[in-house]
């Protein structure tokens, strides 16, 4: 049981904007893809639901494959969480997340669909936002009500598109912790495009970064976002600190310009 | 992390808590459509008591019934319908392109029906009600498939259907006043007039026609409620719930636009109630359009009836068009919703 890509491709506007990309993701694995703006990280999550057309290759969840899913049969398999949730909406958390349960829901919602929209609230901390309006909440909150609208969606992948960006640290932690512990709780695997290298090493079980659209490294977070790839990807010159035990990349500037031919 | 002080009440409660409040004001609001109705039977040139004015309804005889019956009801009748159509098709349709300026006229359905009126006044006068009502249905619903259209290659996303509605509307305009330049004085005056929105157009055969339009498209929209509320939270997050995005807005615009034609061909432009209705609903009940959609609907009926009653009473026998009065009523109560709230509601 995984979601699984083979040889994922896609050109637009005569330019290969995602080419030969494998992954697979089995049900609490998290997958990180890091990558430079531009390098495809977006378009790969769009391609993982079947969204881009003239996509190659071929994706499949637990051995099914997307291509020619009906919309809600594929809800059933994978949610998507944006890349900043909805902001400016008098729309409740409760009644944002109770809309995940969409593909499980009639038009009047059951006491089970209330139950599991008021236990994922629960999960996520958020229990006493529920009568708030999105437009209210700060943007770590935010954050955390559009996960608990893609789990409450029982879903058995999850993709999120930059789930921590424009969190503050603390945040974008709690974020992090929050989603692992779903993830293994719910047993769901899930894809993450994000930008920041020592969040992808800390949470990320399998790392594949991108380079211009193709696969420059999959594997263990800490082997592939190290600062010989780094360096090759973004063409930033990197270097490794250890810290409590593990290690953190630290950036020490571009490649390219002179006077950091030899860091330090 | 979690409080321990104070226990909170449990979501679940609070969400029960939330719908019933949601479901009593769509209520009050429904009465207040009603209430709205039963003073435009009863208010007019002539005095009629609400109670004498239901009693009529029944069968009254003498010139009270005559006057509810012939005069007042299909009057009541055709405001109500046109005040709903327009309110419901402009909440779906700022919730189809995620835009609070949104209304069936930003698709340029509204300048559509204009041009279609002033083609019909030029070429058959102002006498032929059919043709003016067919011509104006038929382009208005045509503006809204060009709209559609000229925005397909990426139907999916919003602006470029609001951006190609705003230049159709500005094409439209446009030829209504070359035609409006080349008509006589009296084609002119008919134009003008017909722009200003009037009810007393309305007999059986055009309101059964509205019905029409402005009815079958509603359990449909009923029906959709959820994907609406979910394409609030963006499209890729409604996709991925299981919504066809593409599908839905097509499906809705298209419906909305129908329902839009239906209201303004036999009635003129009433346009105000479909930005401001919705606009107006959303601050009083949420934007869960289970009770979103009905609570507008009432309120564009009960904004609709309210304006044609004050039109018909300011300055008796003068009747102010209700297109113009339903600015008039309906500008002081929006912003004085807008001032009583806290902070931006979309």
């Amino acid at each position: 049981m995984s979601l699984a890509a083979e040889r994922l491709g896609c050109v637009r506007a005569g330019r290969e904007v995602l080419a030969g990309v494998d992954l697979e993701v089995t049900p609490g694995q998290a997958l990180c893809v890091v990558g430079p703006n531009g390098a495809g990280k977006t378009t790969l999550l769009r391609c993982l639901q079947g969204l881009v057309r003239n996509a190659t290759g071929e994706v499949a969840v637990d051995g099914r494959p997307v291509r020619g899913m009906a919309p809600r049969e594929l809800a059933r398999h994978l949610a998507y969480v944006p890349q900043s949730g909805p902001s400016r909406l008098a729309l409740t958390v409760f009644d944002l997340v109770l809309a995940g349960r969409r593909p499980h829901l009639g038009w009047r919602p059951s006491a089970r669909d209330l139950e599991a929209v008021e236990a994922v609230l629960g999960e996520f901390g958020i229990a006493d936002l529920a009568g708030r309006d999105l437009d209210e909440l700060s943007g770590g909150q935010r954050q955390k009500a559009s996960l608990a609208r893609a789990f409450a969606q029982e879903p058995r992948y999850l993709l999120l598109d930059e789930p921590t960006s424009s969190l503050d640290v603390r945040s974008q932690l709690e974020v992090m912790e929050l989603l692992r512990r779903a993830l293994a709780l719910h047993r769901v695997g899930a894809v993450l495009a994000i930008h920041d290298l020592n969040l992808a090493r800390r949470y990320a079980d399998v790392a594949l970064l991108l380079d211009a659209g193709r696969p420059a490294g999959c594997g263990d977070p800490c082997d592939v976002l190290s600062p010989g790839p780094i360096r090759a990807v973004y063409g930033v010159d990197m270097a490794c600190v250890p810290v409590n035990g593990c290690s953190a990349l630290f950036a020490l500037g571009p490649a390219s310009s002179p006077g950091n031919e030899n860091p330090r | 992390m979690s409080p321990t002080a104070s226990l909170p009440r449990p979501a679940g409660e609070v969400y029960r808590g939330m719908v019933a409040r949601r479901a009593g004001l769509t209520l009050a609001l429904a009465g207040l459509a009603l209430a709205a109705a039963i003073a435009a039977l009863a208010v007019g040139a002539t005095d009629i008591g609400p109670l004498s004015a239901l009693a009529s309804l029944a069968g009254g005889k003498g010139a009270e019934g005559a006057i509810v019956r012939a005069l007042r009801l299909p009057r009541v009748v055709m405001g109500g319908l046109v005040g709903m159509g327009l309110a419901v098709a402009g909440t779906s349709t700022q919730a189809l392109l995620r835009n609070p300026l949104a209304s069936p006229f930003t698709l340029g359905i509204a300048s559509g029906a204009g041009f279609g009126a002033v083609l019909a006044i030029f070429f058959a006068g102002g006498h032929a009600k059919a043709a003016v009502a067919g011509c104006s249905f038929t382009l208005a619903l045509a503006t809204a498939l060009f709209t559609l259209a000229a925005a397909r290659s990426r139907a999916a996303r919003p602006e470029t259907l609001i951006l190609s509605g705003v230049a159709f509307m500005f094409l439209f305009s446009a030829l209504s006043s070359f035609v409006q330049y080349v008509a006589t004085m009296d084609q002119v005056y008919e134009m003008v007039f017909w722009h200003f929105g009037s009810l007393s157009k309305a007999g059986w055969t055009e309101i059964g026609l509205a019905s029409l339009c402005i009815l079958l498209p509603l359990p449909w929209f009923v029906r959709s409620s959820w994907d609406l509320n979910l394409l609030l939270a963006g499209d890729e997050a409604a996709r991925s719930a299981g919504v066809d995005v593409a599908r839905l807005r097509f499906t809705g615009v298209v419906l909305a636009a129908l329902m839009t034609a239906g209201a303004v061909c036999f009635t003129g432009v009433i346009g105000f109630v479909g930005l401001v209705a919705p606009h107006m609903a959303r601050m009083l009940v949420g934007s869960d359009h289970r009770f979103l959609l009905p609570a507008s609907g009432c309120l564009g009926a009960a904004l609709v009836l309210g304006a044609d009653v004050l039109g018909r009473t300011l300055w008796p026998p003068q009747v102010v068009p209700i297109g113009i009065m339903t600015s008039f009523l309906g500008v002081p109560f929006f912003f004085s919703l807008l001032r009583s709230r806290r902070r931006d509601y979309w």
